[in-house]
């Protein structure tokens, strides 16, 4: 029979030091894309303009690849707004309002034992009554609406609000985002976005960083 | 299997109802008497609808937003008290509508990939394979295995997670941990070396838009494996493990797909009859419990099969295209990590100009509303992983 703590001792510590220490790993083109070459390109969520990439429009998908390459950074987020009082514990309820389901393994893939954000004193609830932070992700849904406004309604104050992904940022190719429905004080870009990048943008928001 | 006559699925598009028959490739106009009678689904209310009243029968909601489910969905329970009578289930709270037709085919591909983004290199698989068919593109035998790789391990990594999920929701906290683990460590390869975790933008018809050594993929594969099977060992053993998930959540094999219908001891697998796969030797798994632990003795079987498929190819120079065979007609369906998936697409010139999917976690769905019945409703949220059902799949592709 397996002993399964003796075989996690054998395996020695495999979670991440970041964001003290930099990221393993990261995925690619989930990173916001910078350009090297000349070369005119096609983007189908129309992210490129003079300025550089959009990354509420990215999504990450490398069609424009002939003239723009991964930066590979983690910070592909904007902060509108920290919020210092949950430097201590920040509990985090997740709504899906239409997503591909990735956003979602994406996030909670920062609890498994590489990334292990309870170390960081972040944590998942079942309860927006419970929770510091609402993160949203997917495209917009009607029916949906009164779901998620009822869950920032029921959240305890302080919190903040976060979009996770290309979806509610700009709807991605998909349909229409849900930035202008809520007032964020974080937004994630990706699609979907990297769990360093995730890690990252959540201690900005709540001012360890 | 089918939802019942023979009908393998159903759409309603202006205002007509089409079925698709079992075994066939092309779809036929229907009635919505007949599409109502199959009892697969509420075509107005996108509802599975079960229903029932009786003394002290009342209703008790889970969701649409509950922070134990991994997307959005509601499971109204008809119950009094700790045992449930019956489940309808609501899982149009996040329902999308993907606008393919009319995409030219680098953008439908996309879109396709973000229809279930965690089975995104299935989905992209089925339609690129489709359009190629339809041009008249062969593909070497080069990208094929590069394919089967990917659609391999995808399967690997969604089958890992359904262990965890499994493990989780039925307090095995240390497997748990350390299958998530696994997965985590088999994403970074792939992200590593096809630029991207969950490999969107690598498809694109007649190859692939980033190539990658599949051989490194399959390394990866095998060490994960052999993690895997150690903690599998551990599971068997543990009566506790056993005892939870054992009789629970029983389905006949009706509306079944996937590793589902497998665990009620048919022996259907897509890739038995897809070219890809031709002469690739690996029997199709079945167990006869037809409970949560049939489908995880399945899904778990599975992982070791995929592993054996890829070290086919890994370990011989000599594979030739030939013995993968051809894709001339096209397949118009795939096994998805969760079932078959099928496909009726149209094009016209670089473009799509119709397109029907049926996914296999709008049957399973079915399976799951009448199996839960007469279980407890601690029992759900592990009765639910053991399926592998996708509610992002079970949105409108138009
Ligand atoms: S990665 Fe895709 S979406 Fe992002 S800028 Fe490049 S082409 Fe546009
Ligand atoms: S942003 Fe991308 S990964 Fe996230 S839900 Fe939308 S399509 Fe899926």
């Amino acid at each position: 029979m397996r002993i399964w703590p003796l075989d996690s001792i054998k395996n020695g510590i495999l979670t991440t030091g970041f964001p003290k220490r930099k990221n393993e790993t990261i995925s690619p083109w989930s990173t916001i894309p910078e350009k090297f070459g000349q070369e005119d390109v096609y983007c189908p969520a129309d992210a490129i303009s003079p300025e550089g990439v959009n990354l509420k429009k990215c999504i990450s998908c490398g069609l424009c690849s002939k003239s723009y390459e991964p930066s590979l950074r983690t910070d592909n987020y904007i902060l509108q707004r920290q919020e210092p009082r949950l430097r201590k514990s920040f509990k985090i309820f997740t709504v899906d309002s239409g997503s591909c389901g990735a956003c979602n393994t994406e996030l909670m893939a920062i609890a498994n034992p590489l990334y292990d954000v309870s170390r960081l004193g972040i944590f998942f609830t079942n309860t927006p009554k419970q929770a510091d932070a609402i993160v949203i992700m997917g495209i917009y849904n009607e029916k949906m609406e009164p779901v998620i406004k009822a869950a920032i309604e029921a959240m305890s104050k302080p919190s903040v609000v976060i979009l996770l992904g290309a979806c509610p940022l700009s709807g991605n190719i998909l349909g229409k985002g849900i930035e202008a429905m809520v007032d964020p004080d974080l937004i994630i870009g990706g699609c979907p976005p990297d769990p360093f990048v995730i890690i990252e943008a959540l201690e900005k928001v709540r001012g360890k960083l | 299997m089918s939802g019942g006559n023979g009908v393998n699925g159903f759409f309603e598009k202006e205002g007509k109802y089409y079925v698709i028959k079992d075994d066939s490739h092309s779809y036929e106009e229907s009635s919505r008497e007949f599409v109502e009678k199959l009892e697969i689904y509420n075509p107005i209310m996108g509802i599975y609808q079960h229903k029932v009243t009786g003394e002290n029968v009342f209703p008790f909601n889970y969701g649409p937003s509950t922070g134990g489910m991994v997307e959005t969905v509601d499971f109204k329970i008809y119950t009094y008290g700790e045992r449930i009578l019956s489940v309808d289930i609501l899982p149009e709270f996040k329902k999308r509508k993907i606008q393919v037709s009319g995409s030219k085919f680098d953008e439908a591909i996309l879109k396709i990939e973000r229809f279930n983004g965690f089975h995104s290199f299935s989905y992209s698989t089925l339609m690129v394979r489709e359009i190629e068919a339809k041009l008249g593109i062969n593909v070497d035998a080069e990208v094929i295995k590069a394919r089967i790789t990917l659609l391999e391990t995808e399967r690997i990594i969604s089958h890992i997670f359904k262990t965890a999920r499994l493990c989780e929701s039925a307090s095995q906290n240390v497997a748990a941990h350390w299958l998530f683990s696994l997965r985590e460590e088999l994403m970074r390869t792939v992200a590593t070396l096809t630029g991207h975790r969950y490999m969107f933008g690598v498809n694109r018809v007649g190859g692939l838009r980033r190539t990658f050594d599949y051989r490194k993929v399959i390394e990866s594969v095998n060490s994960i494996n052999m993690q895997y099977q150690k903690i599998l060992d551990g599971l068997f053993v543990s009566r506790i493990f056993i005892d939870r998930i054992e009789n629970t959540c029983i389905v006949g094999e009706e509306f079944c797909r996937g590793p589902t219908l497998r665990a009620t001891g048919i022996p259907y697998d897509y890739r038995m009859m897809d070219p890809y796969y031709g002469k690739l030797n690996f029997e199709v798994v079945t167990e006869d419990g037809k409970d949560s632990l049939a489908r995880f003795l399945v899904f778990s079987s599975e992982v070791s099969q995929s592993v054996n498929i890829l070290n086919q190819f890994s370990n011989s120079d000599s594979f030739e295209i030939s013995e993968l065979g051809s894709v001339e007609n096209g397949s118009g369906g795939i096994e998805t990590p969760s079932g078959d998936a099928r496909i009726v697409l149209e094009i016209h010139k670089d473009s799509i100009s119709a397109i029907h999917i049926r996914t296999p976690s709008m049957l399973n769905m079915e399976a799951f509303a009448r199996g839960i019945s007469g279980n407890v409703k601690t029992d759900i949220p592990f009765a639910f992983e053991s399926f592998g059902i996708w509610i992002c799949e079970m949105g409108d592709v138009v």
